[in-house]
């Protein structure tokens, strides 16, 4: 291939991470975008709790206030999936201060009391009206402070909750955390994650969704759970050291899950969890995954992968020739 | 040229101008913080301001940030509340509360997040948590009661308000009721002082009163639907509600005192706000309005009263030059045309293009307006029309406009019009009937019918039945008149541009000045409501009589910036309730109640004083024991808006002599080194340089030393007197017992005195005995010394000294003994041709040396019968004294050394060969210089033609000595005229002078030069003369003896 093609793709890639690094989902992971589905959708649409929480990481350096955006919020429109009519709310929730992350509740995979714990900064239900349709809402100004402080994470964190509230269609939406209250300017050393992702994945099968646990010293396995599969995906494992190794694919509605024993060298690495279509679809698949720890703890995804995309090192056989 | 503007469509343009209002931003670097969610202000006119980066106080001049670093448990602070009690309370966003009290902080929890403080009374705060209740009274919190609330306000002890967390709003009271009165309340706020109610439902304003009963009363309902706001905060001031939004700055809304009616103002960033996102504002208690934005910190906005229009465009800002309100409009006449005023915005109305306006004056259903050089015109139903007056010349400039019944007169550039309606006739009045000037610039018509004019270079002057007058006051005449009202119909009040204002009532003129009140002496116009406020306006303020005022003393209002560019006769009040002043800088409005005498009056403190680099308490008196005291006291007054106006003079009394010279920056005065005394600490508050009547003290007493105090001086003087007292009672005591002592002393020593006395008389009895044996003895050892003197001398001149006088015709002797007898002794010898000559001293002098003298005489006179040579004499002459005074023991031990010292000589008398042999003592020989020397003796001393020289003597005695030698001889030839001296040393070693010293060898040396060449009796009075002088006062101390002879 031409070096300077190479080059220029190469920068186009840097770029785009540059630009998109704080929008979730990211070109990193690949998925169309999440959803969350009105209360009264039946699960096999794919959305197990009708709730999706999202954290945002904003460095304790920063001093200007940020924004966090939603990119189509409303449910109307072509990013969403209908259900006979649209007729679904949903709310967007922006908590801080104490307790947004550090309650355990926050962190858990369902809504379960507790996990909406924390300041109310912010809150919008949007409805099936076309305002927001392919646009960006934005919340704040945001005081980078008014989050909860976080060591370990070095900074504050924001938790986004998306709530369907009634109806029964699902709301396709992107996040953005952006200095800017009109364009996503990334926030610098920011992230963002969750614990449980649900998602939308695309359509040909020549895509490949990501998902990127990391795994610290202290994990000894991970159980990769996925929700509505509809086994129509491959789910793979790629980490330095292991490639393409298979996890179970749910079937329609329901749960299934793998467990793998974290190698040595995986520690302080992610690992790339690939979901492909196993064919091409008219229809999009709306699934849920997250991963878990050895003591059933759930663990997060970062939009980034922590420490880069993780590489398979391959082990090479040298052959001599005498 | 009318015909034109007749003719000219009428346009309506929106060009755009709008109102600004001047904000004044505290940058970062004041505030520090860019994130604010609370401001408030306590009763010492402190403002506090919660942000995410501390909790910051600003007195007027600084921000002070309190932080962690001041024991705040965090930095984030989210809620303020001043509880009336000299408490702010702070709650921090993460959890925890305290209040803060004389810049003191204390925390009082440090987890529970606080959603709302509220007082039931004075000292009962109550602190709404997410999960309880809590009360704060005399210093101790506790728990009252679990309800689910949000916020809570307390109207009095009994009746009170509160949000549920379901934003449900309920009255409750102390008789168990409990209303629900509201649903979907967003956000609420209080007016305590009127019971009133504001809140924000579902896009709603309501105004909500609350009677003494209980019963709620909705004073008014505003739909804020249209502005699709996202409300953050309400706040209720007087009668003012504050929305803040987010994006879309903040909505005042400020009601009568009904609440029934009210006017709006929008606050955005195209009029002035830095930011559209607004989380809370503030009225402190000077009228300013504080801002505090959700992410670019604070703002306020002074002087919120008066307000400022202006072109939206640089280039269109004109003149202002009058106002008027007609047909419910605002109308502006300026150097560009006419103007109105519809909302925020002026509508520029272009039926008169370009044209200068003068003035405009309503009258029944017209509006007339006069223009500069374009004549005279009227609006009247939407049309403008420019007025022809039927005589031939028609005015250009239209200068003032007044009306009379049928008539409206107009002031111009070429005379005064008067047109008369009724009979369609015009007169032009000019300097032929009398008129000072043709250019009259303004003019009134008083009750009384009488004509006020005012003319270039001319004084003011009137014109009655017929008559001009000209005015002076005090012999000046009244020039520069700026504008003139009647007040009250029987006073003419007229300003001026230098001399201040006229009031001319009862035929006489009075003048007032700066020193009445005004703010300057240079007016622009003067104004009045119709309750006879008279409002007179200067460059950059205001003087105000107030109605009820009856002795013309004038308060002013200062500072006015928005006044800078006034001009003349600009003013006009619009229904009694808005004052608007024509500048060339735009319009200005001020609501005329802000006029009010009742200004703010700072708070003044002396909030801290430091001594000896600690802080004292304040709520002690200052009382310090003796000691060396530096110490601070810290004084403010906190004025926000016209910070810089505030000075301060302070003096302390006890030190101090003289007040300070005003200060306006510094708070603090300093003192060092104080001394015992009572002090009193005096500042005294300045604003506008004027005194306001405020001051504060403190007292600070230093005790006195001890050694200054009353007790010491008496304890001192006690302590002297008892000492005093004690030391004469033993000084008594002992001297009785001395003196007892010494009676018995005496008693002894009396009988020892007759004891003695008796012994004494025994004694002077033999002492007289004694005495007289004694008296007898010196009789008889005089009687024998005198006996020897003459034995001695009859030895002497047997001594055949005699034998020089016949060979040497020039010769003396000086002998004088030091007593009767002497140990000195001279002798001589003559045989064939040899003459012999001797001067001897003996071993001491009186009667144990004249002893020795004759024995020496006899030896001689018996050796030179058998020695010849004169060292051969000595020799013999020592051994036989040996002998004969048995001076060596058998054991050849010196027993005795008794003998003498001795020179002797002999002279040949044919060949004057000379031989000399001296024990100790040397033979001088005095000769001319330029004679022959003589090789073998010493020169001892010279003058220019004499030489002395000395033969050479053996150190020993005629006597015992331990190294004996024989004795040496010396033979040399004499010439003649050579002064030959024998001498002994008693008068070389006789004392005396002025410095009680020997007279010395080379003294003597000196003498015998000195008298070489004379007689031998003049050489021997010289000799003596000077030895006597020498002598003078002193005790000759041996016997002197010198031969001197002339050869």
């Amino acid at each position: 291939m031409n070096k300077k093609l190479i080059l220029i793709i190469l920068l186009f890639s840097i770029f785009n991470q540059i630009t998109y690094s704080q929008i979730s989902p990211t070109p990193f992971e690949n998925v169309e975008s999440l959803i969350t589905f009105g209360k009264e959708a039946d699960d096999t649409w794919g959305d197990d709790d009708h709730s999706q929480v999202h954290f945002f990481v904003i460095p304790k350096t920063e001093t200007k206030s940020v924004y966090i955006r939603v990119y189509d919020p409303d449910i109307s429109g072509d990013l969403d999936t209908k259900n006979n009519t649209f007729n679904t709310t949903t709310s967007f929730v922006i908590y801080g201060g104490k307790g947004a992350y550090s309650i355990k509740a926050a962190r858990s995979i369902d809504p379960i009391p507790g996990y909406d714990k924390g300041k109310v900064l912010y809150k919008k239900i949007f409805g099936s009206e076309l305002t927001y349709n392919n646009k960006w809402y934005t919340f704040g100004p945001i005081n980078p402070k008014e989050g909860e402080y976080s060591e370990q994470f070095n900074g504050y964190i924001f938790k986004m909750i998306c709530t369907g509230l009634t109806g029964d269609d699902g709301n396709a939406y992107r996040y953005s955390l952006s200095y800017k209250k009109d364009r996503n300017i990334e926030i610098e050393n920011g992230n963002v994650f969750t614990y449980e992702m649900s998602f939308k994945l695309y359509r040909n099968k020549a895509q490949v969704a990501h998902v990127y646990p990391f795994i610290t010293k202290d994990i000894k396995s991970i159980t990769v759970r996925n929700f509505d599969a509809d086994n129509d995906i491959f789910i793979r494992l790629t980490s330095i050291a292991r490639k393409l190794v298979n996890s179970k694919v749910s079937l329609d509605g329901l749960w299934s899950s793998s467990t793998f024993l974290i190698d040595d060298k995986e520690i302080n690495s992610s690992i790339d969890i690939q979901l492909s279509k196993k064919t091409n679809s008219k229809y999009s698949n709306d699934m849920v995954v997250c991963i878990l720890n050895q003591y059933k703890e759930t663990m997060p995804l970062f939009t980034i992968p922590i420490g880069g995309k993780p590489k398979y090192l391959y082990k090479v056989k040298v052959k001599y020739k005498f | 040229m009318k015909y034109i503007i007749l003719t000219f469509l009428t346009i309506v343009t929106v060009v755009g101008q709008s109102q600004i209002y001047n904000f004044k931003y505290f940058n970062d670097e004041e505030v520090q913080s860019n994130f604010i969610y609370d401001i408030k202000q306590d009763d010492k006119d402190l403002i506090y301001i919660a942000s995410s980066n501390g909790l910051i106080i600003f007195d007027g001049i600084r921000f002070n940030k309190l932080t962690i670093k001041d024991k705040l448990l965090d930095n984030f602070i989210d809620k303020l509340f001043f509880d009336g009690n000299n408490k702010v309370w702070f709650a921090y966003y993460n959890g925890g509360f305290g209040y803060i009290q004389d810049e003191k902080i204390v925390n009082l929890d440090s987890n529970k997040i606080v959603l709302d403080f509220s007082s039931r009374l004075n000292n009962e705060i109550r602190i709404s948590t997410e999960r309880k209740i809590l009360t704060y009274i005399n210093d101790t919190l506790k728990d009252v009661k679990k309800i689910p609330t949000t916020q809570i306000h307390y109207f009095n002890k009994e009746q009170y308000i509160y949000l549920d967390n379901e934003q449900n709003l309920y009255y409750s009271d102390n008789n168990n009721s409990n209303l629900k009165i509201f649903q979907a309340v967003n956000f609420l706020a209080i007016n305590k002082e009127q019971n009133i109610i504001s809140l924000m439902s579902n896009s709603n304003l309501h105004i909500i009163k609350l009677d003494t009963v209980g019963y709620l009363t909705e004073l008014n309902k505003i739909s804020l639907e249209q502005f699709k706001l996202e409300v953050t905060n309400i706040d209720f001031f007087s009668n003012f509600v504050e929305i803040s939004t987010k994006n879309n700055g903040f909505i005042e809304y400020e009601f009568d005192n009904n609440f029934k009616t009210y006017s709006t103002k929008h606050f955005r960033t195209n009029n002035g706000l830095i930011s559209n996102n607004i989380r809370c504002t503030l009225f402190d208690n000077e009228g300013n309005l504080w801002i505090g934005s959700i992410d670019h910190g604070i703002l306020m906005l002074p002087n919120k009263k008066i307000s400022t229009y202006k072109s939206k465009y640089e280039h269109q800002n004109e003149n202002i030059n009058i106002i008027e309100e007609f047909d419910n409009n605002i109308y502006f006449g300026t150097d560009n045309g006419l103007k109105i005023l519809y909302k925020d915005r002026f509508i520029k109305e272009q039926y008169i293009p370009y044209a200068q306006i003068t003035e405009l004056k309503k009258h029944k259903d017209k509006l007339w307006i006069g223009t500069k050089n374009n004549g005279l015109f009227y609006l009247q139903n939407g049309n403008i029309t420019p007025f022809f007056f039927n005589v031939p010349i028609q005015p250009k400039t239209i200068n003032c406009i007044q009306f009379e019944k049928q008539s409206i007169l107009v002031a111009t550039n070429t005379g005064l019009y008067i047109y008369k309606y009724n009979t369609n006739t015009t007169q032009n009045i000019t300097t032929y009937d009398g008129l000072a000037h043709n250019v009259i610039e303004n003019f009134i018509i008083d009750s009384k019918r009488t004509f006020w004019f005012d003319s270039p270079n001319s004084p003011l002057y009137s014109y009655k039945d017929g008559k001009f007058e000209y005015h002076t006051k005090n012999g000046f005449t009244l020039f520069d008149i700026t504008d003139i009202i009647e007040i009250e119909e029987k006073e003419i009040w007229i300003t001026t541009s230098s001399d201040g204002l006229f009031v001319y009532k009862g035929n006489t003129f009075k003048q007032y000045t700066t020193e009445d009140g005004l703010l300057t002496n240079n007016i622009f116009f003067i104004t009045k409501t119709d309750s006879n406020k008279i409002i007179i306006g200067h460059k950059n303020g205001l003087s105000i009589k107030t109605e009820n005022d009856t002795n013309y003393n004038f308060f002013n209002i200062g500072q006015i910036n928005e006044l800078e560019y006034i001009l003349n006769r600009s003013s006009f009040i619009a229904n009694n309730k808005k004052l608007w002043i024509g500048t060339a800088n735009g319009a200005i409005l001020l609501p005329i109640k802000y006029l009010s005498d009742k200004k703010h009056i700072p708070n003044l403190e002396i909030f801290k004083i430091v001594i000896n680099k600690k802080e004292a308490n304040l709520n002690k008196e200052i009382d310090l024991i003796y000691g060396n005291y530096f110490i601070d006291f810290n004084f403010k007054a906190v004025l926000l808006n016209k910070t810089k106006s505030i000075s301060y003079q302070y003096k302390l009394e006890g030190f101090d002599k003289n007040w300070t010279t005003l200060s306006y920056n510094k708070t603090f005065a300093r003192y060092q080194s104080l001394k015992d005394g009572n002090y009193n600490f005096i500042v005294k508050l300045f604003i506008n340089n004027t005194y306001t009547g405020i001051s504060k003290n403190v007292n600070v007493k230093i005790h006195k030393p001890y050694w200054k105090q009353y007790w010491f001086y008496i304890l001192v003087a006690s302590s002297i007197i008892i000492i005093f007292l004690i030391a004469v009672y033993i000084f008594n005591k002992r001297s009785i017992k001395l003196r007892k002592i010494l009676e018995g002393k005496v008693k002894e020593r009396t009988t020892e005195i007759v004891i003695i006395n008796k012994d004494l008389e025994k004694l002077s009895e033999k002492y007289l005995k004694e005495r007289n044996f004694a008296e007898l003895q010196t009789q008889e050892l005089l009687e024998s010394i005198s006996y020897a003197k003459r034995i001695q001398d009859v030895i002497l001149e047997n001594s055949e000294y005699d034998v020089w006088a016949k060979v040497f015709k020039d010769n003396f002797l000086i002998y004088k003994p030091k007593e009767s007898v002497s140990g000195d002794f001279y002798w001589g010898y003559k045989n064939d041709d040899e003459i012999y000559l001797s001067i001897g001293d003996c071993t001491g002098h009186g009667v144990p040396g004249a002893l020795i003298s004759i024995l020496g005489i006899s030896l001689l006179s018996e050796i030179i019968e058998t020695k010849h040579n004169t060292n051969h004499i000595l020799d013999e002459l020592r051994t036989r004294i040996i002998n004969k005074l048995g001076q060596i023991s058998p054991d050849n031990t010196i027993i005795n050394r008794d003998g003498m010292d001795i020179a002797i000589l002999r002279l040949n008398i044919k060949t004057k060969i000379a031989q000399c042999s001296s024990a100790n003592n040397p033979v001088y020989i005095v000769r001319k210089r330029n004679e022959k020397t003589i090789n073998n003796l010493k020169v001892l001393a010279e003058n220019k033609d004499l030489i002395l020289y000395s033969t050479t003597p053996d150190k020993q005695p005629i006597s015992a000595f331990e190294k004996m030698k024989d004795f040496t001889v010396t033979e040399f030839q004499l010439q003649e005229n050579d002064n030959v001296f024998l001498f002994s040393d008693g008068y070389i070693d006789q004392f005396g002078g002025k410095n009680d010293k020997k007279f010395l060898r080379k003294n003597f040396h000196n003498v015998l030069l000195s008298v070489y060449g004379l007689p031998a009796a003049e050489q021997e009075k010289i000799i003596w003369n000077i030895m006597k002088e020498w002598m003078q006062g002193y005790e000759q101390i041996d016997d002197i003896s010198i031969i001197g002879i002339t050869i």
